[in-house]
């Protein structure tokens, strides 16, 4: 099994997060099924390089988003729920749209104003702008 | 836990004319990875060759593996790997010759690994070591020990002058030992970021003393830099932790060891505006708890 | 994997080994020193007074020689090549370490001491015009060689001072011209010089006796004052 993570030192971010991530790319893409059973935290610090603790805080994150689970003795793996991925890009998406909106409104904007743009970006997306 | 700890050291305390260990208390867990960083002088080496039972304590006990050093070192030492970057190879001597003398002394050689390794170090068993590069010349020393897979690792800057290629070689090398979750590697080094990519738990030393020894994740969660603009009659409220902190006219940030939302909080109740919550690198973490054990005369 | 039972070779067996290495490391200045002392040996057996003395000069320089090189590559040069940490990384005590440097050096002196020493006494006995009474005399001089050695050697281990072991070895060097003049003029070993056969009284053997025990207590001393030492780096 290729377990080829990038994970890069320069990314602001901490390894565990990007563990994270490439998890959650993994089961989005639909490489990593429900059910899949991970590689052992010691195998995955070892193929990437990165200290044990770091490889079981990002499992155990993800453990308690309930993307996966772990069976004592047998290991982690995939959770069991249907559209697993399209929930995970859906909580991105959620995510992302909380920044957005605290953004807009640091500037000083007003939900109706934002909530104009976004229309508007919209309309001029379909017409092919 | 004294089953558990591949290394343990409690109170150890050496004097030298111009420097001084004290107080040293250490604990390497099997299976785990500790990172060691200090300045120059700082007391790494020495406490190293303590560990070795290569140097003797004025006070304090060291086991290792189990075994009550410097009294059991030569048991130990069978299940130790040591390299210190001041140590040297025979100039005179192939590589070749280094392996099989290694090999006439430990039994458990495996000379399968050693092949490979000679390969993945992309290594030359007939070359002589003054012959060979300072990357060789590490990489080689390294492949001594590894090839008799030992189950503790001593390294004094095991990545220290090596090019980037040779230092990923060595990193996968050493990572692959960790994969059993029996063996340990205890290793110093400058370059913080491997330090902070590899270890599970970091330990820094300034002037004979350990400052601070946790497990990197909760050294990488209580540190931050919180930068916020705060209005002209702004107080910088007391909060414990806080190791430095800048006000620039409306500009401000502050260092925290004791990092929690709370912090966050009470600044904006305080009228600040958060603009940024920052993570620091072990780097600057590193220098900031060097700053603030000399500031604060003792640890 | 900690219970799994592994044969490890025996103290005798390592300290042979490593004796064994630091033999091997020397190889090449050994053969140089191997055929000075042949080529000391070849000059004895010529037949001429001449010869027979120029060779016993060239025997007493190739065993300084020798005994300079061991006393160095003892473990002077461990700490300056910065080859002493491997060495104690290795499963292997202090003391062990200071018996393996004293099975090298010594041994591998007494190698060329003995071959050296047989060859005097096989040539002085074929040789009609030599006499047996220098005997031991000889004896005696390259005996004190040997004793020099081993405090040099002591010196060299004990103090790990290049400095003071030089002091040691230029003092031992300069000393034997002298002892060479004293002892010839020396009452008991003078009067039976020019004699046919060897006598081995009482000055002799006590003498002999004398630098044996030296050279015992000097050993003996050296592996005590390592044994105590706590500081290996």
């Amino acid at each position: 099994m290729d377990h080829e993570f990038l994970l890069s030192q320069s990314d602001g971010r901490p390894m565990y997060q990007q563990i994270m991530e490439q998890i959650k790319w993994r089961i989005t893409a639909g490489e990593w099924e429900p059910g899949f059973k991970l590689p052992s935290i010691r195998e995955l610090a070892v193929s990437t390089l990165v200290s044990v603790i770091t490889v079981k805080r990002a499992y155990q994150e993800l453990e308690s988003e309930g993307v996966i689970f772990t069976r004592q003795g047998k290991g982690s793996f995939v959770a069991e729920v249907d559209d697993l991925g399209r929930r995970l890009q859906e909580e991105e998406l959620e995510l992302k749209m909380a920044e957005v909106l605290e953004m807009a409104r640091s500037l000083g904007m007003d939900d109706h104003e934002f909530i104009k743009r976004l229309r508007d970006m919209a309309d001029a997306k379909k017409r092919g702008n | 836990m004294n089953d558990q700890a591949a290394v343990q050291i409690h109170g150890v305390n050496k004097s030298y004319p111009h420097f001084s260990l004290s107080g040293i208390n250490l604990d390497v867990s099997r299976g785990s990875i500790m990172g060691f960083i200090g300045p120059n002088g700082a007391g790494k080496s020495t406490t190293l060759r303590i560990i070795m039972g290569l140097v003797r304590p004025d006070s304090g006990t060291v086991s290792v593996l189990g075994r009550d050093i410097p009294r059991e070192q030569v048991s130990a030492k069978w299940r130790i790997g040591f390299a210190s970057e001041d140590m040297r190879l025979y100039q005179a001597a192939t590589l070749a010759w280094h392996m099989a003398f290694v090999q006439s002394l430990y039994t458990d050689w495996d000379a399968d690994y050693a092949a490979r390794l000679v390969k993945l170090f992309d290594l030359r068993t007939d070359q002589k070591i003054k012959g060979m590069s300072h990357g060789q010349r590490v990489k080689s020393g390294l492949l001594l020990i590894l090839a008799r897979r030992p189950q503790l690792l001593i390294l004094d800057e095991p990545t220290t002058g090596l090019d980037p290629v040779a230092r990923r070689e060595v990193l996968n090398e050493l990572m692959e030992v960790l994969a059993d979750d029996d063996r340990t590697i205890l290793f110093s080094s400058h370059n913080t970021k491997d330090v902070e990519q590899l270890s599970d738990t970091i330990t820094f030393i300034d002037r004979g003393r350990i400052i601070s020894s946790q497990d990197k994740e909760v050294f990488m969660e209580s540190w931050r830099r919180i930068r916020f603009e705060a209005p002209a009659d702004f107080r910088l409220p007391d909060l414990p932790g806080t190791t430095e902190s800048h006000v620039k006219g409306r500009f401000a940030s502050l260092v925290t060891c004791r990092f929690n939302p709370d912090l966050t909080d009470r600044l904006q109740q305080c009228g600040a505006r958060i603009h940024a919550v920052e993570r620091l690198t072990l780097e600057e973490i590193f220098v900031a708890e060097v700053m603030r054990s000399r500031e604060g005369g003792q640890s | 994997m900690t219970s799994k039972t592994i044969e490890r070779p025996g103290f005798g067996l390592i300290t042979w080994r490593l004796a064994a290495k630091d033999f091997w490391l020397i190889r090449w200045p050994l053969l140089g020193y191997v055929t000075l002392a042949m080529l000391s040996l070849i000059l004895i057996s010529i037949e001429s007074r001449i010869a027979f003395h120029a060779g016993l000069v060239l025997m007493v320089s190739a065993l300084a020689v020798v005994g300079a090189h061991l006393v160095f590559a003892s473990t002077l040069h461990e700490r300056t090549n910065q080859t002493l940490p491997f060495m104690l990384s290795l499963p292997i005590s202090f003391p062990q370490y200071a018996l393996s440097k004293l099975l090298f050096t010594v041994g591998t002196f007494s190698l060329f001491w003995l071959a050296l020493a047989a060859s005097v006494f096989a040539v002085v006995h074929a040789q009609e015009f030599l006499s047996a009474g220098m005997l031991p005399y000889y004896l005696i001089v390259l005996g004190y060689l040997a004793v020099a050695f081993v405090l040099t050697l002591a010196v060299a281990m004990m103090t790990e001072s290049v400095a003071w072991t030089i002091v040691i070895m230029s003092t031992g060097n300069m000393s034997i011209s002298l002892v060479m003049i004293t002892l010839a003029g020396y009452p008991g070993i003078t009067e039976y010089m020019a004699d046919a056969r060897a006598v081995w009284n009482s000055t002799a053997i006590g003498l002999l006796s004398l630098e044996a025990l030296l050279i015992v207590f000097l050993v003996s001393l050296t592996i005590f004052v390592q044994s105590r030492k706590s500081d290996f780096l």
